[in-house]
């Protein structure tokens, strides 16, 4: 591993541990708050190969399932999909215009929802479907737009 | 000099929430006949998923926390412990769609059981026609599952009928929102702890 990559790991898990502690009170409208995970991970795809994005979604689901109850591995395989389908994406289209990457983050965050609804579904048996899922879709939209619009990562070079 | 004020304000604030949660633990000590014993902990994390809610606090086994453990606030019941380590367990918060509970309505005892749904409310599967409850009822713990009784989950807040249906809908309107917690209350059985040691 470079050194580059032991920095990322450290990013991730500090994220996860502002997620827990400080994020959920204070960055939470209509008691939903961004996935900062969520959209960690789809950079991090966006920026490197198949191999290392899956181990790092997976190590990154893994570490938020080990803080929450109930559903085991309902965090790592929600993050691998994501990690799956951003390189899927990223192979095919030039991704590098914020206008396909804005897509990106919306179908992304619509996938996180249906897969979280059903997996929960099938576990308690609820289905429950709220209107503000689309707060979270957009609270994930703008964190996403911060990151991309200051991000080093997001260079033309590197996609085309 | 204004930073000594605004942390004065702080621990002012904090003995407050302290001294509500103290008064309540008087009031169930006088009212329970369970041995309980009363640990306080402080919130110190969040589940960080919009999809399943629990609380992660600062008490494990080494202060005798266990698996199924009654986690209270404000006087009211904000979850059950669903994972214990050293120093610091996990609470399944009751606005958890896997939270599920015997309870019972205040007024009119009927025993029905409880099941969260999202952060404010929560829903109470069968019931039957016959049972009496109504818009306006608080639904509380009951001892039949084992755990202390009359803490107040929620209150009636839409109750369906479809004829032909074997099960009422009725909804349940949550009295704690669980993000603007800081300090809980576990109780343990003394019981159980004795026959361990």
């Amino acid at each position: 591993m470079k050194k580059n990559d032991y920095l990322l790991i450290f990013l991730g898990i500090f994220t996860l541990v502002l997620q827990t502690t400080v994020f959920v009170k204070y960055i939470s409208i209509f008691n939903f708050t961004p996935d900062f995970l969520a959209i960690f991970v789809i950079l991090f795809t966006l920026n490197n190969d198949f191999k290392k994005s899956i181990y790092f979604a997976l190590f990154l689901g893994l570490l938020q399932d080990f803080l929450t109850p109930s559903i085991f591995v309902f965090n790592t395989i929600s993050k691998v999909i994501l990690s799956m389908i951003t390189y899927s994406v990223k192979r095919q289209f030039y991704l590098s215009e914020m206008w396909y990457k804005s897509i990106l983050i919306i179908g992304l965050s619509v996938v996180d929802i249906a897969f979280k609804t059903l997996l929960i579904f099938l576990k308690t048996g609820i289905f429950y479907f709220s209107q503000n899922y689309v707060i979270y879709i957009v609270l994930n939209f703008i964190i996403f737009y911060l990151f991309a619009i200051n991000n080093r990562f997001f260079n033309k070079e590197q996609y085309s | 000099m204004k930073i000594k004020l605004i942390e004065l304000k702080n621990i002012e604030n904090e003995n407050l929430k302290l001294k509500k949660l103290l008064n309540f633990v008087d009031e169930l000590k006088k009212s329970t006949k369970k041995d309980l014993n009363y640990v306080g902990a402080k919130v110190i994390g969040y589940s960080g998923d919009n999809w399943i809610n629990s609380l992660i606090i600062d008490v494990g086994s080494s202060y005798g926390i266990k698996e199924g453990d009654v986690v209270i606030a404000d006087g009211y019941l904000v979850g059950i412990v669903s994972e214990v380590g050293k120093f610091s367990s996990s609470v399944l918060l009751v606005s958890n769609k896997n939270f599920k509970i015997t309870c019972r309505t205040k007024k009119t005892r009927e025993v029905c059981f409880f099941q969260g749904v999202d952060n404010k409310t929560g829903k109470l599967n069968f019931v039957k026609p016959e049972q009496d409850i109504r818009i306006g009822d608080i639904i509380e713990t009951t001892n039949l599952d084992g755990k202390p009784a009359g803490i107040p989950i929620g209150v009636v807040k839409e109750v369906s009928y479809e004829e032909g249906n074997f099960f009422k809908d009725v909804k349940i309107k949550l009295f704690l929102y669980p993000y603007s917690l800081e300090y809980v209350v576990v109780l343990t059985d003394k019981k159980e702890e004795n026959e361990k040691k």
